[in-house]
């Protein structure tokens, strides 16, 4: 549940209870002040009936009185002419209302009774003696009685003729029309109910609430002096029980009155409606209180969230700075402060994360994210530039790490200066000491020119103080989309490129996938060839050299030949390359070597005198071991050293140390015969050719491919011919391919001949047919000899 | 002309009185004295005396000649009592300027009769003795009292209470004293008392009921 609904449900829960509780304590003390009301009313009405009943006591004796004043009746009764005075008292009792009237004599004996008109001779005593007395003495008696089961009025009044002679009893009975004539004349309670004690029982004499009567304690018992608090058919009631006063010898006669609480109550139903009704509304308009409160109290918390919100997310704008001088409002100035710090923080962090912290710029990583939309969204073509510092770590060496980073800054600033000058791209710190810069839409061409800006930018030395340092700044290219398409690859193959760069005179360099060392499908392809080594799927193909002088096939180059099986045929450029880069070389020629001298134990035992020519990589001159395992091959298949021709490349002697060189004489000096590849491209010095143990030169075959065509080549062919015989080389002639070329060639003294236009390489059971059918024969061992 | 006849009828007790102190000559007399519980004298009140022994002779009751006047003066009988020999007689008289109905229902005699004013009855003869309550009917409230005493023994107490009667033959009598306004109920207060040659005193209290108020102004309630 949210602040403000805790808040809101509070305040109504309370304001409900209070006024609940308001409500219930009207209520009660509503109820308690009818029931003491109706209490008082109770007492006030019993006490207003007690009078009403003797009012209507002294109506009634009044108008006996009056009776008795009557001259003929007194007279009647002094000369006691009892059917007289049973005819006058019948015919005045229907006047005052009463039921039955006596004559009793000064003795208290009843001598006329209308009730017993005929029963005059045997008088029975007045029941009520005590009230003869009270007539003789104050004129008259009168009292509530009980004769018969029936409630009377009974009125004594004396005769006096002048002095008393007799006394009128008059019987009024207490009906339900006395009651309702009394309750029209006096407010009295609609429940009233007039009983007698009758054998044990309350009986109802007159009255509209004999119920009321059922809840009087037993007849006999004692009445409670005050109300009764009970329930009367379902409503509530309080019920007084008044005894009327009677003289001794009546039974009691007893006035229950009863007050309903319920009709009391009922009429204060209309204030109870409209108690509720204002509760109601005060309810309302409470809750709209309490909204708006909790509300206004609520909303700076939940701006205040919202805020939290935001810089959860990274949006570190202050919160609305609320105007309260409360918790809140300091909160809130809190907040504001703490998103600002965090803010400022997040941003050095950030600027640090995405930043280089020697020049300033962007990191690798933020350089790559800033470039991944460039690329992405324009899917144009450009150029991944990577400018290094060649000799920073040379200069660091030297002059100490501040200076160096300096160098770096300052480098950064000539970089970013002149690509703002053209508007390009930012330029990155990419690596240590190098910087990435992306220029969109160039092609190769174009962006030679610009690196040809950019080494100029650096040609300029750095200069501090007394210091100058020259900072050789070289160039690697990667273009997009052709070497990459993601900022990650293009970055990878400029430094690929840029590492080709270090080595290249012109210090810039564009990225070659063919002579890259480093693509990933070589990784797989280096440990596809060492399995290809071990389980013998690699091939050695045989390319014939034929003796031009003899017409006879002398010998073979054995050239590896690799079907992967699923990429199929490799391009021996490709792995030989990769292997020499990956340091598999030695095994490689390892193998070539152990199958090609195995051949050549073949040819042998065939009785052919062949020579098999095999290629060594400049790294297998770093193998000191090379000579010896070459002498254990040549033993184990008992092939004359000099059976075997070893070519290596210009390059590979020219300027090696002097280890190469020793491993080149071992071989020599075994007798194995070393001969020089691809002479006439390389920067073969003839002098220092002179001081190696090489027997046999071979001409590049871009000297023989168009010999026939040009006559440049053929001087130069016949030239080399010429000074490889005088200094004592056999020379041989690669890329034959025609007639003439051979023709030519036989004709300049050439040794040796081997092109397409002889064989191609070949396969060893195919080479074998070849010799049996091919116009060349293979040389015997006989001839050779 | 009606103080003469209150003359008259001061004068009818010692009359009364003297007819049997004619004959005794050793004639003693007694002084009677009534009182109420509070020690006021009470007037009106009737004393007789009978003799309790046979050595008192009876007395011979000579009827008297004279003639008793109740009058009628606002809306009153005077005198409230009034004391006559066995035969004597009354006349009712109105001295008020409106009727009055006078009647008595008493058993020893009874009547009734219209006096206008200034009217008076013919005389009305008490042959019986006893006691006649008399009314008017249209005065409720005017009562009086006829005593009709069957011996010479008898006398009346003045405003103080006092009751003398003379001419007593000395001996033992039964003293009798009769009230208006004693309880109807109540039996007459007697006593025996020795009476000397010097005479005796008889002293008596009676309890009275209040006498009727002359309420007629405000109604009868």
């Amino acid at each position: 549940m949210g602040f403000r609904r805790r808040l809101t449900v509070f305040l109504m829960t309370t304001l409900v209870l209070v006024q609940a509780l308001t409500a219930a304590s009207v209520y009660t003390f509503t109820r308690a002040t009818l029931i003491e009301q109706g209490k008082g009313q109770l007492a006030d009405a019993a006490g207003l009936f007690v009078r009403q009943l003797d009012e209507i006591g002294t109506q009634v004796a009044s108008d006996v009185q009056v009776l008795a004043l009557d001259f003929a009746l007194r007279q009647a009764i002094a000369q006691r002419e009892h059917q007289t005075v049973l005819s006058a008292l019948r015919n005045h009792g229907g006047r005052v209302g009463a039921a039955r009237m006596m004559l009793v004599g000064l003795d208290g004996a009843v001598e006329v009774d209308t009730a017993q008109p005929g029963d005059t001779a045997s008088p029975v005593p007045f029941a009520f003696p005590g009230m003869i007395d009270a007539a003789a003495v104050s004129g008259r008696g009168a009292s509530v009685v009980a004769i018969g089961g029936q409630a009377f009025w009974m009125v004594v009044v004396p005769v006096k003729a002048p002095v008393p002679i007799a006394f009128i009893a008059v019987c009024v009975p207490l009906n339900d029309a006395l009651l309702n004539k009394l309750q029209g004349l006096a407010a009295l309670p609609k429940a009233i109910e007039l009983t007698l004690e009758d054998g044990g029982a309350w009986r109802p004499v007159a009255g509209t609430a004999p119920l009321l009567l059922d809840h009087l304690p037993k007849p006999g018992a004692a009445l409670p002096a005050g109300p009764l608090q009970t329930v009367v058919q379902g409503n509530e009631e309080l019920v007084l029980a008044a005894p009327l006063a009677t003289p001794g010898g009546s039974p009691r006669v007893v006035a229950v009155l009863g007050y309903s609480l319920d009709e009391a109550l009922r009429q204060y139903q209309p204030i109870m409606v409209a108690i509720g009704v204002l509760l109601a509304l005060g309810l309302i308009l409470a809750l709209a209180g309490a909204m708006l409160v909790a509300r206004s109290v609520a909303r700076p918390v939940e701006l205040l969230a919202a805020a939290t919100r935001r810089f959860e997310a990274g949006d570190y704008t202050p919160p609305p700075l609320l105007p309260q001088e409360d918790e809140i409002g300091q909160l809130s100035a809190g907040l504001g402060s703490m998103a600002r710090a965090i803010g400022e923080r997040e941003e050095r962090i950030r600027h640090q994360a995405a930043h280089d912290p020697t020049t300033g710029l962007l990191n690798r990583s933020a350089f790559e994210a800033a470039l991944a939309p460039v690329l992405a969204a324009r899917h144009m073509s450009g150029a991944l530039v990577i400018v290094g510092l060649a000799r920073l770590q040379e200069i660091v060496n030297t002059v100490g790490r501040e200076i160096g980073d300096r160098l770096l800054r300052d480098a950064g600033e000539r970089l970013t200066a002149l690509i703002a000058e053209a508007g390009r791209v930012q330029v990155g710190a990419v690596g240590e000491r190098s910087f990435a810069l992306f220029l969109p839409g160039l092609d190769e061409y174009a962006v030679r020119a610009w690196a040809e800006r950019i080494t100029q930018l650096f040609d300029r030395p750095y200069q501090e103080g007394d210091l100058t340092i020259d900072s050789a700044a070289v160039v690697g290219i990667a273009l997009a989309p052709v070497h990459g398409q993601s900022t990650a690859e293009l970055l990878l193959h400029a430094d690929v490129a840029l590492m080709m760069a270090i080595g290249s005179e012109t210090r810039v360099a564009v990225y070659d996938p063919t002579i890259d060392p480093h693509r990933a499908d070589h990784l797989s392809l280096m440990s596809d060839l060492r399995e290809a080594m071990d389980q013998n799927t690699l091939e050695l193909f045989y390319q014939p050299k034929l003796d031009l002088a003899a017409g006879r096939i002398s010998g073979a180059e054995a050239l590896v030949r690799w079907r992967h099986s699923k990429r199929g045929f490799v391009p021996p450029d490709t792995f030989i390359g990769l292997a020499e880069e990956t340091g598999n070389i030695q095994r490689l020629t390892r193998w070539v070597l152990d199958v090609g001298i195995a051949q050549a134990a073949a040819w042998r035992q065939k009785g052919l005198a062949l020579k098999i020519a095999i290629n060594l990589s400049v790294r297998d001159l770093a193998d000191e071991g090379l000579p010896e395992r070459v002498a254990n091959l040549l033993a184990t298949h008992g092939v004359p050293a000099d059976n075997l021709v070893l070519e290596v490349t210009e390059s590979a002697i020219m300027g090696k140390p002097d280890t190469a060189i020793a491993v080149l004489r071992r071989l020599a000096n075994q007798g194995v015969v070393l001969s020089v590849d691809d002479f006439g491209v390389g920067q073969s010095s003839l002098s220092y050719l002179r001081r190696l143990p090489v027997r046999e030169l071979k001409i590049d075959k871009s000297f023989i491919l168009k010999l026939a065509e040009t006559p440049d080549d053929r001087t130069i062919v016949q030239s080399v011919v010429e000074l490889g015989h005088r200094l004592g080389y056999s020379v041989t002639a690669e890329g034959i391919e025609d007639e003439a070329t051979l023709a030519l060639l036989a004709g300049y003294g050439c040794d040796h001949g081997q092109g397409y236009h002889i064989a191609k390489p070949m396969p060893a059971d195919v080479f074998n047919r070849f010799l049996n059918d091919a116009r060349w024969r293979g040389k015997r061992l006989q001839e050779a000899s | 002309m009606n103080k003469n006849f209150g003359l008259v009828l001061l004068l009818g007790l010692p009359v009364l009185a003297l007819v049997p102190a004619v004959r005794p000559a050793d004639a003693a007399q007694v002084q009677a004295r009534v009182s109420d519980e509070h020690g006021k004298p009470v007037a009106d009140a009737v004393v007789t005396l009978v003799p309790a022994d046979t050595a008192v002779p009876s007395p011979d009751l000579v009827p008297s000649r004279a003639t008793a006047v109740v009058d009628q003066r606002d809306e009153t009988f005077v005198p409230y009592v009034v004391v006559v020999a066995k035969g004597g007689t009354v006349v009712f008289r109105n001295s008020d300027k409106t009727r009055h109905h006078v009647y008595s229902f008493s058993p020893i005699k009874q009547f009734e009769f219209v006096l206008s004013p200034g009217d008076s009855s013919a005389p009305v003869a008490f042959d019986a003795p006893g006691i006649a309550a008399i009314g008017c009917n249209i005065h409720d409230f005017m009562t009086a009292f006829v005593y009709v005493a069957d011996t010479p023994f008898v006398a009346q107490t003045d405003r103080d209470g006092h009751a003398m009667i003379a001419d007593l033959p000395p001996g033992s009598y039964s003293a009798r004293i009769w009230h208006p306004l004693l309880r109807p109920s109540a039996a007459l207060p007697a006593q025996t008392i020795q009476v000397p040659d010097g005479g005796a005193e008889l002293s008596s209290t009676l309890s009275l009921m209040a006498p009727p108020h002359r309420d007629h102004e405000h109604g009868l309630y």
